[in-house]
This record gives structure tokens, C-alpha cells and sequence, in this order.
């Protein structure tokens, strides 16, 4: 029987200046794991764009992607665009033609203001781009996005690294207000009936599926979709559907 | 070739794990300080236990750890008669309060307790274990030759230590092995027979359950899922998927725990 396609939405590809002491995360790495998990794709960021700086690291991912099939490249931004020009449009512009269909953002590492009053630039030309934006959930709070979303309601925002609080009350509200906001769940959302009971109050369209790669046992995040009471469509909807939606319909 | 792997072949269909012993040796049942969690109840952790292919779950209550045993026990005492055969029990007290503490485990015992469950802080302040309220706790689990499931984060080891040492007929499940600390974990579970590391931990940690089977301690390594506080598919995800054989996971999964829990007749 063939398994359930699969597409993980948070990998961090490259290696810390501080080694990891169980495994060493490179781009080889990445795709044994993708193949033992059998993963189809995944959206790949790279951890130079945090030990080193964004733009660098794009470079180092765009290069270290070519030729890897599996590979859905994230592009990191930040509001005053790529050095040296530090145009904001430019950089999108140039990133849309090479072919960029997701970005992230790690405002904690790049030292600036996630609210729109420093990134509005950038939330705006990402929903006119209907560009989804992965942020990690431990870099802004919750009421940064609830301001993010309120201003740009457009915007496919979504959260990595969801933690495991239950029905998390501010979450939850916060996908109450806001219908942009998508989640991205992996092992670091381990909650009893979390998956079956975020469908059921939220429909499964703002889910997508990712492993907390390379720190996480990836398969503790397949087992995570696979056994979660969820119809068929749900599931399919998580593990590869959503996301696949999302890709396709970015305007370059 | 190799044999293809059952429990890999389950976890990635998301099929009920068969013909094996799968046995969640961590798990509670309640509501929580912090958040609320989603259908805490015997039954739904039963409806998972059942979509995963678990035995049985070792629970005890979560009212009971933060502050409420006389209250919160029932909850787990009323899940062992609605699942005598699923649910296994670890009694709670309130060592705070040393003169509850004897009616308590006598009473719990008779209730179907066969385990006890301690916590001593973290998320919430509490007593540490060598604190001398903790006594006769261990005295009577010593007594009654019954396991002692016990909260650890890290520097709690060094203050079990020595009831490690002075209650032999104690076999003890230290929480949460990964949290921190690997080595003292390690080093507890190579020089004490009765004790047994446990592996619930939130973060998933790579490569840990390969580490713990390559240093040679594949028979004194044991599952739990902390579900109701986790979810019990993520946590069975990082045994089922693990690097080592069918054979370690089989004793990681429910052999190891017959062994802790005292279970062999029962299961």
C-alpha cells in the first residue's frame, strides 16, 4: 500500500557552530531522513540564515538545493531587503523571479520589530504576493501576531515549532480572529486529541505538517498525523494538501 | 534483506501495533494547572490506546500531584474499574501534609493502586525528595514491593539517590530521561538493578533512543507518553521510528516495563 504522501513544512538544514553530539544536520542528512520517514518534499530553511546572517544563508540554501529534488527552498527575510541595495521590493522582486514560493522570518536572531510598525512593508507585499511566511512560534508572541494579522489579514502566516499547552487559550483565540493564521504541527505539538480537536473547531485547511527537523525524531511527528483520530481528507489535508494549495497559489 | 520492521511498517500507516506488547508506562488522567487539556478522561485515552495497539497505561492523577490526592485519586481509581485490564494505577500522596500520608496509600492500595507515583517540583514548588516526608512514602512502596514512578528533571537524581539505595524492593521509573543530565540518568540505570529510565520528554530528542541501546542499556529503558499531557502517538513515534532493532524496541515498548511494574502475571 502506498503510504500517505507527506510534506514537511519546518526543516532547518546546516550545521551549528556548536556541533550537535547525536547527529550532524547537513543537506545529506536532511534527505536520509526525508527517505527513511518516506517524506516526498519539504520546505527547507537554512540555519546559516540565523548563525550567520539571512542573506548569506538564502545563498548557501540556493546553492546546497540545486539538484535536490525533495527541496521546497524558504527564503529568509527582513524588512530593509537584502544587503546592499536594502530595498525590501527589490529583493522580493528578484526572489519571486528565481522562483521563491515561501519565506520565513526570524525577527528575535535579526534584531528587529515583528509588529507592522517596523515589518508592515514586508507583511504587505508578502499577502500581495499571497507569499505564506512561516515564523517560529518562539520568536514573536502571540499578541505580535495578533497585531501582524489584524493589519494584514491577508496574509498566509505560519507558525512553527506550535508547543504542546492543550487547548491553548490564547491560540485558540487567535485562529478565532484571524482566518489567515495557519499552523505548522510537528512533534513539538504533542497533545492529547490536539490534532482531532483543532478540526474540528477550525476545519483543516490552516494546518500543515512538519518533523522539528533536525532536532526532533522526525517520526514522532508522523506518528503524530498518522494516528490522530482525523477523516481521510483531514489527514491527506495536514500532511500534503494544504501546503501544496498554498505553493501553488503564490502570484510571482 | 532485512526483515521489514512491524512497529516502523505501523507507525508510518498509522495502523494499531499487533501482536506485540505495548505497555505506556507514564500517563495521567485530570485537568492541569497551566492549560486545559483536551478529554483528560479514561475513555479517551482508552480510544487511543486503541488506535496505537497499547495494553495497557500506567496512570496517575493530576489533581492528585498538584495539591488535591484525597480528591484526585478518585479519578484514576475510577478508571481502573471502568478498565481493570488497561488501566494500571500509581497511587498519589500528599507528603506536605505527613498525617494524611498513611491513610492514603493504605487506602489507595485497597482502591487497586500498584504503583506510586511521586513528584516533587518543577512546574509547580513541592517537596524534594529528600525531604523527610518522602520516608515513609518509600517505606511502604518498600514494603510492598510496589514500583515508584518518579518525577525527575535533572537534579532531583542526587536526592533519590539514597532511597534508591536504602529500598531495595522499590523498582524505580525516573522520569523523563533527555530532559538533562543524560550521563546521571545513565550512570543510574547501569549501577542500580532496580532502577529504569523513562523516556517521555516533549522535545523528541534525536538519536536519544539509539544512544541509550548503543551504551548497552536496552533492558532498562522503558516508554511512556505522559499523555494526558502529551499525546501518546507522538511519543510512541519516537520508539516505533528509532534506528535499532525490532528486538530492542519490543523491550523498550512493554517487555521492560513487565519487568519494572511487576506485571509478568497480569498482562
Amino acid at each position: 500500500m502506498t503510504p500517505l504522501k507527506l510534506i514537511a513544512c519546518d526543516a532547518l538544514v546546516g550545521l551549528p557552530r556548536k556541533p550537535f553530539v547525536l547527529f550532524r544536520p547537513d543537506a545529506d542528512d536532511l534527505d536520509r531522513e526525508l527517505a527513511r520517514l518516506e517524506i516526498s518534499a519539504a520546505v527547507v530553511r537554512h540555519r546559516q540564515c540565523v548563525e550567520n546572517f539571512p542573506h548569506w544563508g538564502n545563498d548557501v540554501l540556493a546553492r546546497e538545493a540545486a539538484g535536490r529534488t525533495k527541496w521546497i527552498p524558504a527564503v529568509c527575510l527582513t524588512p530593509d531587503g537584502a544587503p546592499d541595495d536594502y530595498s525590501l521590493e527589490a529583493t522580493m522582486t528578484r526572489a519571486l523571479a528565481r522562483g521563491m514560493r515561501i519565506a520565513w522570518i526570524s525577527p528575535k536572531e535579526h534584531m528587529f520589530s515583528p509588529r507592522p510598525w517596523c515589518s508592515g512593508k514586508l507583511y504587505a507585499a508578502c499577502a500581495a504576493a499571497r507569499l505564506p511566511l512561516l515564523v517560529d512560534y518562539r520568536s514573536v508572541t502571540l499578541d505580535d501576531i495578533d497585531e501582524i494579522m489584524t493589519a494584514f489579514p491577508q496574509l498566509r502566516l505560519i507558525v512553527t515549532q506550535v508547543p504542546r499547552y492543550g487547548r491553548h487559550r490564547s491560540l485558540y483565540a487567535l485562529l478565532e480572529r484571524h482566518p489567515g493564521l495557519h499552523l505548522c504541527l510537528s512533534s513539538a505539538y504533542s497533545v492529547h486529541e490536539g490534532l482531532t480537536d483543532l478540526v474540528e473547531k477550525f476545519g483543516h485547511a490552516r494546518f500543515v505538517w512538519g518533523t522539528s527537523y533536525p532536532e526532533a525524531e522526525g517520526g514522532a511527528s508522523v506518528t503524530l498525523l498518522m494516528y490522530a483520530a482525523l477523516s481521510d481528507a483531514a489527514r491527506a489535508a495536514i500532511a500534503h494538501g494544504n501546503i501544496e494549495r498554498l505553493l501553488a497559489e503564490v502570484k510571482p | 534483506m532485512s526483515a521489514p520492521d512491524v512497529f516502523q511498517a505501523a507507525g508510518r500507516a498509522g495502523r494499531p501495533i499487533a501482536g506485540e506488547l505495548v505497555i505506556d508506562a507514564h500517563a495521567h488522567f485530570g485537568h492541569g494547572p497551566d492549560f486545559p487539556i483536551i478529554r483528560p478522561t479514561a475513555q479517551a485515552v482508552v480510544a487511543s490506546m486503541d488506535r496505537l495497539g497499547i495494553r495497557m497505561t500506567c496512570v496517575s492523577s493530576i489533581p492528585a500531584i498538584f495539591g488535591d490526592a484525597e480528591h484526585g485519586n478518585a479519578l484514576v481509581a475510577d478508571g481502573i474499574r471502568a478498565f481493570p485490564d488497561r488501566i494500571f494505577g500509581y497511587l498519589v500522596v500528599d507528603v506536605g501534609y505527613p498525617e494524611k500520608v498513611a491513610a492514603q496509600l493504605a487506602g489507595g492500595r485497597a482502591a487497586g493502586f500498584r504503583g506510586v507515583k511521586v513528584w516533587s517540583y518543577g512546574a509547580r514548588p513541592g517537596l524534594p525528595y529528600n525531604h523527610p516526608n518522602y520516608e515513609p512514602v518509600f517505606a511502604y512502596a518498600n514494603e510492598h514491593a510496589m514500583p515508584v514512578l518518579a518525577h525527575v528533571f535533572g537534579p532531583e537524581l542526587d536526592e533519590l539517590e539514597g532511597h534508591i539505595k536504602r529500598f531495595p524492593r522499590i523498582r524505580w521509573l525516573l522520569a523523563h530521561i533527555g530532559s538533562a543530565e543524560l550521563e546521571k540518568y545513565m550512570r543510574f540505570a547501569r549501577e542500580f538493578p532496580t532502577v529504569y529510565v523513562e523516556l517521555c520528554f516533549s522535545a523528541c530528542p534525536r538519536g536519544l533512543v539509539e544512544h541509550l541501546v548503543a551504551a548497552g542499556l536496552e533492558n532498562k529503558v522503558i516508554w511512556g507518553s505522559d499523555v494526558v499531557f502529551m499525546d501518546q502517538a507522538s511519543q510512541l513515534g519516537r520508539v516505533l521510528f528509532a534506528q535499532i532493532s525490532p528486538a530492542a524496541k519490543r523491550k523498550i515498548l512493554g517487555l521492560n516495563a513487565t519487568k519494572a511494574l511487576g506485571l509478568a502475571p497480569r498482562v
